[in-house]
């Protein structure tokens, strides 16, 4: 019960994922992302071993859909899995089970995969690519979120027991093999894409000042004196809106 | 500005860090582990980096204090990182650099190190490891909650905390426990509440790939967990 993307951005190659569920702590399954090599994504019934093993084998240079060969050949289970597979140029695979739970299914498009299963339909996959779509000049990390939001809309999960919240949700965008450039999750919350957005806003409003933290700590101002020049800017902001209204 | 604890368990091989701080989405910054290697914890002005660093370092059979000793040596701003690393024997070394703010330190034990930096007092990094003595016998993931709890407990740090994350690695090398909390005004209480609701699924999470038709039963499980998750 979930529904997701991959994505590489265009302009600059960076890999991105996005996930939405009902489950708790979805963001912690993530493992499978690796900047200059790819991403894979196992979910339903999820075998844990696959997204690792396809990014080595995404390493050695073989296909997305080699891969997906690989990782069916490697699983008596695969019919139970869905896996979305993307490389460093944006070939893409697909694979949805048969024993996966419906509704499910997923969309190829370019340098993306909408995936998901427990959904309300099939225009719920359909959401998720023209989420992504929709506002191509924005950074990936909030194409991504436009991506969980329009599935969000569009009825998202649906169990047995009727209409299934997202109560867990992460965004992740790497340009670096060692470390992400956007990595934030929602564990556990009755309305984990909401909170999602709010903290990935709250965390680009730090992200500049948490590198050059860490890269140049010599020049680097204190939190407090941060957070000062924050609140002058959006008292700024503020009072020139104010002005404007008058 | 931050507080953690990083420990290996000797019976169950398992490595795990709790920590918590200020800034937003600790989890994603600072613990580093590997299953049946090590971890490695980067933190006050945190450079990300060393901590594949690190592991790679130790994955090429470094001790974890020549690991850190090596840290030391290529990163010409190492006075302003605190950095923990354990080894697959238990070696548990840390390094405070000059430029912390008070109160800043760690404490090291077999197999544990407990550390912060801007903390109100040293209390918070000693209560930390006092509660991890204590509780020797529980799951290692267990023990990092509830040490973490201590350290907030005894005065956290300055400013108080806003995200947190609890990390344990077993023998596989996907995550065991991987749970954190971003942004939230008591990310450490929030931490707990998730914790408590994840233990009981830990195991049909292991379980579930491998029988997939015996756990058909999701929509109960579902059902069950709508009526526990109030938060």
């Amino acid at each position: 019960m979930t529904f997701s993307i991959i994505a590489r951005c265009p302009r600059t190659g960076r890999l991105g994922l996005g996930i939405a569920t009902f489950s708790i702590a979805s963001g912690g399954r993530c493992e499978g992302i690796l900047a200059g090599v790819g991403i894979c994504k196992t979910q339903a019934f999820i075998n844990r071993g696959n997204d690792l093993l396809a990014l080595e084998l995404l390493q050695q240079g073989h296909s997305p859909t080699h891969v997906m060969q690989m990782l069916e050949a490697n699983d008596p289970e695969h019919a139970y899995r869905q896996i979305a597979i993307l490389d460093r140029e944006g070939n893409a695979a697909a694979h949805t089970g048969s024993g996966t739970r419906p509704w499910s299914g997923h969309k190829i498009g370019e340098g993306f995969v909408a995936f998901g299963n427990v959904l309300a339909g099939p225009q719920v996959v359909e959401a998720i690519a023209s989420g992504f779509l929709e506002k191509p000049e924005d950074p990936l990390e909030y194409r991504l979120l436009g991506a969980l939001e329009g599935a969000r809309n569009s009825g998202g999960q649906v169990g047995g027991s009727g209409h299934l919240t997202e109560r867990s949700a992460a965004i992740r965008v790497d340009a670096d093999p060692d470390y992400p450039d956007i990595d934030v999750r929602v564990d556990l919350h009755d309305d984990a894409i909401v909170q999602l957005r709010r903290i990935l806003d709250e965390f680009k409003l730090y992200e500049d000042f948490y590198r050059s933290r860490g890269r140049d700590p010599s020049t680097a101002i204190t939190q407090g004196e941060f957070v000062a020049q924050l609140q002058a800017k959006r008292s700024t902001l503020s009072s020139r809106a104010q002005a404007r209204d008058l | 500005m931050t507080f953690a604890i990083a420990a290996r368990c000797p019976d169950s091989g398992k490595f795990g860090v709790a920590i918590s701080t200020r800034p937003l989405a600790v989890g994603s910054r600072c613990p580093f582990l590997r299953p049946n290697l090590g971890a490695v914890v980067t933190m006050a002005f945190t450079d990300p980096r060393l901590g594949p660093f690190g592991l790679r370092l130790l994955g090429l059979g470094y001790s974890a204090p020549r690991v850190l000793d090596e840290i030391a040596a290529s990163d010409p701003n190492i006075e302003y990182r605190q950095i923990a690393v354990i080894d697959r024997d238990g070696n548990a070394v840390a390094r405070t650099g000059k430029r912390n703010r008070d109160w800043s330190g760690h404490f090291c034990a077999d197999g544990m190190v407990a550390m912060g930096n801007a903390l109100v007092s040293e209390r918070t990094a000693s209560a930390m490891a006092e509660s991890f003595r204590k509780t020797k016998g529980d799951e290692l993931e267990a023990r990092l909650m509830t040490a973490l709890e201590a350290g907030r407990d005894a005065g956290g740090q300055h400013g108080g905390q806003h995200s947190a994350a609890l990390v344990v690695y077993r023998l596989q090398e996907y995550p065991l426990v991987d749970l954190r909390v971003d942004e939230h005004d008591e990310p450490i209480g929030e931490l707990r509440r998730i914790f408590d609701l994840y233990r009981p699924q830990i195991e049909y999470y292991e379980t579930r790939p491998w029988q997939p038709e015996v756990i058909g039963s999701e929509d109960d499980w579902a059902t069950r967990q709508k009526a526990m998750s109030r938060p």
